[in-house]
C-alpha cells in the first residue's frame, strides 16, 4: 500500500488558473503542486463563491477546493530575478500547468525550447482559449466564448434563443482534458528525455461536447438544434412534480430504459388514461416525437406526478428500472441519502475553524486511494 | 495493428466492456494516445450505440454516426458471454491484457465470472475498472440513467435554467462527453504510473454521479458555507457586462460579447458608435452597468441586431474584447477557418458507411501524430486476430467457432 499517493514521485508548477482543476487531480493524488502566483496572488483568488459572499483575501471557497494540498511561492515573471528563479524551478520539475500564449514566456526568456532544453524531461501543458497557433489564437475567451465557439451553446436554450449554462463547463472540461493529456505525456517519457509541448484548445474541448451535433451535419445535412421544449419525446424530457422537476429518459426502441414499466406503474397508482399509452400506435419512437403524442403523454404523466414529490419518483421509479432522476439543486445534494450514505463528502478546512462539505474523490482507486487534501495555502506561504 | 507504435501508450492492451456512453469514449482516449483496445460485443448484445442515429444507408448496425465516433481507433471481437466456452477464451484475452474496463451495473461481471478477482487469477497485476452510475455501494447501488439523469441528480442541469423556467441544461448527455471519461481516463493513467512504480494492479470504481459532481463544487460550497442556493441568473457574470449572446442578422444567429472593465467598456461603447455611454452614470461603472444590466443589454442588442455575427466577432477581438459566434454544427465543420487550420476534425473511410466525420483530438502534444489510425470496426471486424491476442492455438479457435461462440 502506498500511503503518500500515486504520483507522489511528480513535481508540479501551476502557472495557469484555467488549469486548477487539473493540479488538484495531481495533487490528491500525491503530486507536490506548486501554484506559482504573481505578487498580487493568483486571480483564481478572487473567483466566487465567498465566504458570507463577501470578496477578500482567503474567502473564496471556489479557491479552497482547487488549491486544497497545493503549495503557493511568489515570483514576479516580470523580473530577471522571477525568470531566474523560475528557470531554476524547470530545471527539476516534471509538469508545468498553464494557460497562457508562448508569446507571453518568450518575451520573458522563459519560451518552452529553452527550459525543455535544460529539462529534457520538462512537460509543459498549456490550455488557452484557442491553442497557441491559427487565425483565432490570439482572440480573447472565456466560458461564455469558448462556449460560443466550440458549439455547446447552440445546443441549448429556449424558444427565444441560445443559453449558456452557469458551472463554468468549458473551463472545468479543459482542466480535466488537459490533466489526462499531461498525465499521457508524462507516463510517455523516458528516464533522460521525452518531455513534450502539449498545446490544448478550449474551443476544441467544447466541441467534443457537441454529441451527435456533427454527424448528423454530416451525414445527413441536418442542423441539430435546442430544443425549445421540455420533451424531446413522449417519456424522453423535463416534467413537472410536486416539489420541482424530474428528468426521465424512457423509452423502449434505441436510447432510454422503462417506457412500459413507467405506463404500468401510472396504471397502477391508478392514473386510468396511462392504459392507452401502451397501444401498438405508441410502439414507436417516431409517434411519441409528434406534438399529439407528447402533449398526451406530458398530460398524463402531469396526472400522476403533480402530487408525488421527485425524490419519491426517483427511488421508487428506479427500484422499477425506469431512467428517471431528480433535478436536484444544491441543496437537494448536500442532503442525498446516497452521497451521505457511501461518504462522498469531504471536509474543507477553509482556515476558518469550522469546515464545509464538499466534494469528494471522483473515483476510488483500491491500493492509492489519494488523500484527504489538507487546505490551500496562503499566497506565499512556501516561498523562501 | 491497431496499438500506436511510437504513441506514449503503446503496448497498453485494454479489454472493453463498456457500452453506449461514458466507457466507450474512455477507451477511445487510451486508444487516441496509442492503447490497444480490444471493444467485445456479440452479434445477440450489440453496443445500443450501434441502433443509435444518426445512421446511414440501410440502418444496419455498422451504420451509426454516434457509434462510429466513440470507438475509432478500436478492434472488435464478436463473442457471446453466456456461451459456455466463452469463458475460457475472454479469460485467455485478459491474461494477455494490462487494463480491463466495464460499465454495467455491479453484479454483473460477477455473474460472468469476469469480476476483479477472477480476472487476478490469471493477470494479477491487472487494471481493473468499472464505472456504474452511482459506485459499488449505497442506496442508489443498482439505479440506471444516461447522462442527462445524471446532469440532473447532481445539479449541473439546474445550473441551465432562467428563474422560474424548466432547466434546459446543455441540451446534450454532458457527463457523458467528457466528465466521466475523462476522469475514467485520468484515474486509470494514474493507476498505470503506480504499476510501474509497485508492480502491482489495482481495482478503480468510478460512480459517475461521483465524478460528474466533482467538477462543480461551487453552488454546492456557497449552499453548505453560506446556507443559500445561489440565486438564477440570465448569463450573468458579476464581474463582466454586457455579458452574454446576442441576436445578430440572419435566422436565429448570434454573438457571444463579455466586456471586462471601464476601458474595455469604453472602447466597446465607441465600436457600437454609442461613445455617450461609456460616461452615462447608468453604465459608467462596473456597479452601475450590473444595476442596469437589462437596459444594457438591451441596447447592445440593438447593434448587434443589424450586424453579421462573424463581422460583430471579428470587430471586437481586433479591439481585444472577447467574442464569438454562437457556431453551429455547420459552421464548426465548413465554415470556422481556425478548426480547419489545426484540422481538428477527422474523416475517415468506413467499410459501410463511407466516409463520416470524427470529432478530433483537442490536444497537439509536440512530435505526436493526432491522427486516427482506423475507423470504427465492424462487429467481430478482429476475430481473425482471435490466436494472436489471446495465445489460443488457431485449431481450438476454430473449433470454438464452429461451436458459435464468436456471434
Amino acid at each position: 500500500m502506498m500511503t503518500d499517493g500515486a504520483l507522489s514521485h511528480l513535481t508540479i508548477l501551476e502557472t495557469g488558473v484555467i488549469t486548477a482543476y487539473a493540479g488538484k487531480l495531481f495533487s490528491d493524488h500525491g503530486a507536490t503542486v506548486t501554484l506559482v502566483e504573481p505578487p498580487s496572488g493568483s486571480p483564481l483568488r478572487n473567483h466566487p463563491p465567498f465566504l458570507d459572499g463577501a470578496e477578500g483575501p482567503d474567502r473564496s471557497l471556489h479557491f479552497h477546493y482547487m488549491s486544497a494540498g497545493k503549495r503557493s511561492v511568489v515570483l514576479d515573471l516580470d523580473t530577471t530575478e522571477g525568470q531566474r528563479a523560475f528557470r531554476h524551478a524547470t530545471a527539476s520539475a516534471d509538469i508545468v500547468l498553464d494557460d497562457r500564449l508562448q508569446d507571453w514566456w518568450r518575451e520573458r526568456g522563459l519560451p518552452y525550447e529553452k527550459l525543455h532544453e535544460a529539462n529534457p524531461r520538462l512537460v509543459w501543458c498549456a490550455v488557452t482559449p484557442f491553442g497557441q497557433w491559427g487565425p483565432y489564437s490570439g482572440f480573447r475567451g472565456g466560458d461564455l466564448v469558448s462556449m460560443a465557439m466550440g458549439g455547446m451553446a447552440w445546443l441549448t436554450g429556449y424558444e427565444e434563443g441560445p443559453l449558456v449554462s452557469r458551472g463554468e463547463i468549458s473551463l472545468r472540461s479543459a482542466a480535466l482534458y488537459s490533466a489526462v493529456a499531461t498525465m499521457v505525456t508524462a507516463l510517455g517519457r523516458s528516464n533522460s528525455e521525452g518531455g513534450r509541448f502539449i498545446d490544448i484548445s478550449v474551443q476544441e474541448v467544447v466541441a467534443l461536447g457537441t454529441e451527435t451535433a456533427p454527424q448528423f451535419h454530416d451525414l445527413h445535412k441536418v442542423t441539430r438544434r435546442r430544443n425549445p421544449e421540455p420533451q424531446k419525446q413522449a417519456g424522453i424530457g423535463v416534467y413537472p412534480c410536486k416539489d420541482g422537476y424530474v428528468m426521465i429518459y424512457a423509452a423502449e426502441a434505441g436510447l432510454g430504459t422503462g417506457w412500459t414499466r413507467l405506463i404500468e406503474w401510472m396504471t397502477e397508482a391508478g392514473v386510468e388514461q396511462a392504459g392507452k399509452l401502451l397501444t401498438d400506435e405508441w410502439a414507436t419512437n417516431e409517434f411519441k416525437q409528434s406534438p399529439a403524442a407528447k402533449a398526451e403523454f406530458e398530460r398524463v404523466f402531469c396526472l400522476f406526478a403533480a402530487s408525488r414529490l421527485k425524490q419519491h419518483l426517483f427511488v421508487e421509479g428506479q427500484r422499477r428500472r425506469i431512467a428517471i432522476s431528480p433535478v436536484n439543486g444544491p441543496d437537494d445534494v448536500l442532503r442525498d441519502p446516497h452521497l451521505l450514505s457511501t461518504g462522498y463528502f469531504r471536509d474543507l478546512d477553509i482556515g476558518t475553524g469550522r469546515s464545509v462539505p464538499c466534494p469528494g474523490a471522483p473515483f476510488r482507486l483500491s491500493a492509492t486511494p489519494g488523500r484527504s487534501t489538507g487546505r490551500a495555502p496562503q499566497l506565499g506561504e512556501h516561498s523562501r | 495493428m491497431s496499438g500506436g507504435g511510437n504513441l506514449p501508450l503503446a503496448g497498453i492492451r485494454v479489454l472493453d466492456f463498456t457500452w453506449v456512453g461514458a466507457g466507450p469514449f474512455t477507451t477511445k482516449i487510451l486508444a487516441d494516445f496509442g492503447a490497444e483496445v480490444v471493444k467485445i460485443e456479440s452479434r445477440k448484445r450489440p453496443d445500443q450505440l450501434r441502433k443509435a442515429e444518426p445512421l446511414t444507408g440501410s440502418r444496419t448496425i455498422e451504420e451509426s454516426g454516434y457509434f462510429a465516433n466513440r470507438n475509432v481507433n478500436k478492434k472488435s471481437i464478436s463473442i457471446d458471454l453466456k456461451h459456455p466456452d466463452a469463458h475460457g477464451v475472454i479469460m485467455a484475452l485478459a491474461k494477455r491484457c494490462d487494463i480491463v474496463i466495464n460499465s454495467f451495473s455491479p453484479g454483473v461481471m460477477d455473474r460472468f465470472a469476469l469480476d476483479y478477482d477472477d480476472i487476478r487469477t490469471v493477470r494479477e497485476d491487472v487494471i481493473y475498472v468499472s464505472m456504474p452510475l452511482a459506485g459499488s455501494s449505497g442506496p442508489y447501488r443498482d439505479f440506471l440513467g444516461y447522462g442527462m439523469n445524471i446532469a440532473a441528480i447532481v445539479g449541473l442541469m439546474q445550473l441551465g435554467a432562467l428563474p422560474g423556467r424548466w432547466p434546459v441544461g446543455t441540451g446534450t448527455n454532458f457527463p457523458d462527453h467528457l466528465p466521466n471519461p475523462l476522469h475514467a481516463a485520468f484515474a486509470i493513467l494514474t493507476a498505470v504510473a503506480s504499476r510501474r512504480r509497485t508492480g502491482k494492479g489495482q481495482n478503480i470504481v468510478l460512480s459517475q454521479i461521483d465524478s460528474t459532481l466533482a467538477m462543480f463544487p461551487d453552488g454546492l460550497l456557497d449552499c453548505a458555507a453560506n446556507g443559500r442556493v445561489t440565486a438564477e441568473t440570465a448569463h450573468s457574470n458579476p464581474q463582466n457586462a454586457p455579458h452574454g449572446l446576442f441576436p445578430c442578422a440572419g435566422d436565429d444567429r448570434w454573438c457571444a460579447i463579455s466586456v471586462t472593465g471601464n476601458a474595455q467598456f469604453a472602447t466597446f461603447c465607441r465600436i457600437m458608435g454609442k461613445e455617450g455611454l461609456a460616461s452615462n452614470p447608468c453604465f459608467a461603472t462596473d456597479e452601475a452597468r450590473q444595476e442596469n444590466l437589462v437596459e444594457l443589454h438591451a441596447l447592445v442588442a440593438e447593434w448587434t441586431g443589424a450586424a453579421e455575427a462573424h463581422d460583430v466577432m471579428t470587430e471586437l477581438q481586433e479591439a481585444g474584447i472577447a467574442a464569438g459566434v454562437v457556431q453551429t454544427a455547420g459552421d464548426l465543420l465548413d465554415e470556422d477557418p481556425h478548426l480547419r487550420a489545426r484540422g481538428f476534425w477527422q474523416y475517415l473511410d468506413h467499410p459501410v458507411m463511407g466516409r463520416s466525420v470524427y470529432h478530433g483530438v483537442p490536444a497537439k502534444i509536440s512530435g505526436i501524430a493526432s491522427g486516427y489510425r482506423s475507423p470504427a470496426p465492424t462487429l467481430g471486424q478482429h476475430n481473425g486476430e482471435l490466436p494472436e491476442l489471446t495465445g489460443v492455438d488457431p485449431e481450438t479457435i476454430a473449433r470454438l467457432h464452429e461451436k458459435q461462440v464468436f456471434q
